[in-house]
């Protein structure tokens, strides 16, 4: 054995121990980067951007709360919500708009719904049949819906009552029209909660959460460096790896190599 | 190398400007929907009319717009023959407004009154919107003439298509409906 060889046994040794170590510690992390990046190469496929979080820790966790407003109106035996951009008859889903709900009402077969500046019609299951607004003869400045007392729909709008006609496609200023005007109601307690919890977990969807999950940045400010020193760790372990195994490989080749003993000569036949 | 770098800072800044400047042109409304339907009827517009996208109706608007139609409930304006439809499809991301006269069975006129995409709004000018003149619905649903494309606008002229396409096919329904 040469004099240098048992220093290089411990330094391998020693090298070895840190490998398996950081390789243990490293691992949960390695599994939370490799599982997210896989997910994550195939977001279009696993519809990711479009499956929501409904899990209340983490909407918390993202600062996703109840709009400050909500405003309801309650039609014959349904409700008619908005909650921030989302409107919802009952706990169907209608869609999104940036302007005010003002009210709304049935009126034959099809659900009347008045916007600050728009008027869209709908089936009773929330198919949309034609948004109305200023090319269909709508003022601007909508503030209430109704139903006059011969039975048209009217709305009150910046610059009077308007009136439609049967199949809702021709409106005509009405000043003289007598109407009754759909009012605000509060919402029922349960179905508010549903409601809420409909509305935030529509608010985060599962590509966020696995893409901070990536990143680490679900875990704060600090997420971003702990994947960071993950990352790190599997630097080290790819090169400790790669020289434990080169160092063996030299060894085993060397242990193999026929040893001759000092000082005895080959023998002559 | 400081004169050299002051040089070529305001080249690219040049060309940032000019950049923005063009993806902000790209969009605008260029007509309004009654502007269009005065200037179609010369200042008489006829009471609109609607037509449901329902049964083989909605079947046929599917297959032209290879997706389901955004609306139950198209409105046309129509004196005898002749019928003007405004009609939205989306391009790349946002809705393109257009404004479609038919006579006779054959696209008359047609016009884009909003475009809302960043960019591939050379569909609007008149070099391109009038090879849709006199262009006719083959019984395969397809257009009678062929259409050139332009590069960079392929998703527009494909949207204009279309449209072109729903209209002569909700115009023929219109007429044997009346």
């Amino acid at each position: 054995m040469g004099r240098h060889q048992k220093p290089r046994i411990k330094k391998l040794r020693s090298l070895y121990i840190w490998h398996r170590y950081i390789g243990v510690s490293a691992a949960l992390l390695v599994v939370v980067l490799a599982s997210t990046g896989l997910m994550l190469n195939h977001t279009e496929k696993l519809q990711l951007d479009s499956h929501y979080v409904s899990n209340p820790w983490l909407l918390d966790q993202y600062g996703i709360h109840a709009p400050a407003n909500v405003h309801s109106y309650h039609l014959q035996n349904h409700w008619l919500s908005q909650w921030g951009e989302r409107l919802f008859l009952d706990q169907v889903d209608l869609g999104e708009t940036q302007e005010k709900l003002q009210g709304g009402l049935f009126y034959k077969d099809m659900l009347v719904i008045a916007l600050k500046n728009k008027v869209w019609l709908l089936t009773p299951q929330g198919e949309l049949i034609e948004k109305l607004g200023n090319s269909e003869g709508i003022p601007t400045g909508i503030s209430a819906i109704g139903i006059t007392d011969d039975g048209q729909v009217a709305v009150m709008t910046a610059q009077g009552v308007y009136t439609a006609n049967r199949d809702l496609s021709i409106w005509q200023d009405a000043p003289k029209a007598i109407a009754v005007w759909v009012d605000k109601e509060d919402l029922p307690a349960s179905l508010n909660q549903r409601l809420l919890e409909k509305y935030r977990g529509h608010g985060l969807s599962l590509e966020r959460v696995i893409l901070d999950l990536h990143s680490g940045r679900i875990f704060g400010p600090y997420g971003l460096y702990i994947m960071d020193a993950a990352a790190v760790l599997m630097l080290f372990l790819a090169f400790s790896g790669s020289w434990i195994w080169v160092i063996r490989q030299i060894r085993n080749h060397q242990q193999k190599q026929p040893v001759t003993k000092p000082g005895k000569q080959p023998r002559r036949d | 190398m400081i004169l050299f770098m002051k040089k070529y800072t305001q080249l690219l800044t040049f060309f940032v400007f000019m950049a923005c400047a063009y993806a902000a042109t790209a969009r605008g409304v260029y007509q309004k929907q009654a502007d269009f339907l005065s200037q179609t009827f010369t200042g008489n517009v006829p009471k609109p009319g609607l037509i449901w996208l329902t049964g083989k109706i909605r079947k046929a608007a599917t297959q032209i717009l290879q997706h389901k139609p955004s609306r139950l409930r198209v409105r046309y304006w129509a004196r005898g023959m002749r019928s003007a439809w405004v009609l939205e499809e989306i391009g790349k991301e946002q809705p393109i407004t257009l404004g479609i006269v038919i006579n006779k069975g054959r696209i008359e006129r047609l016009r884009v009154l909003a475009f809302r995409e960043s960019r591939g709004d050379e569909v609007r000018h008149d070099f391109f919107t009038r090879q849709f003149s006199q262009a006719a619905l083959k019984p395969d649903l397809q257009l009678s003439t062929s259409i050139d494309g332009i590069s960079g606008a392929t998703l527009s002229v494909r949207a204009l298509q279309k449209l072109a396409r729903l209209a002569l096919y909700l115009d023929q329904q219109r007429q044997s409906r009346d």
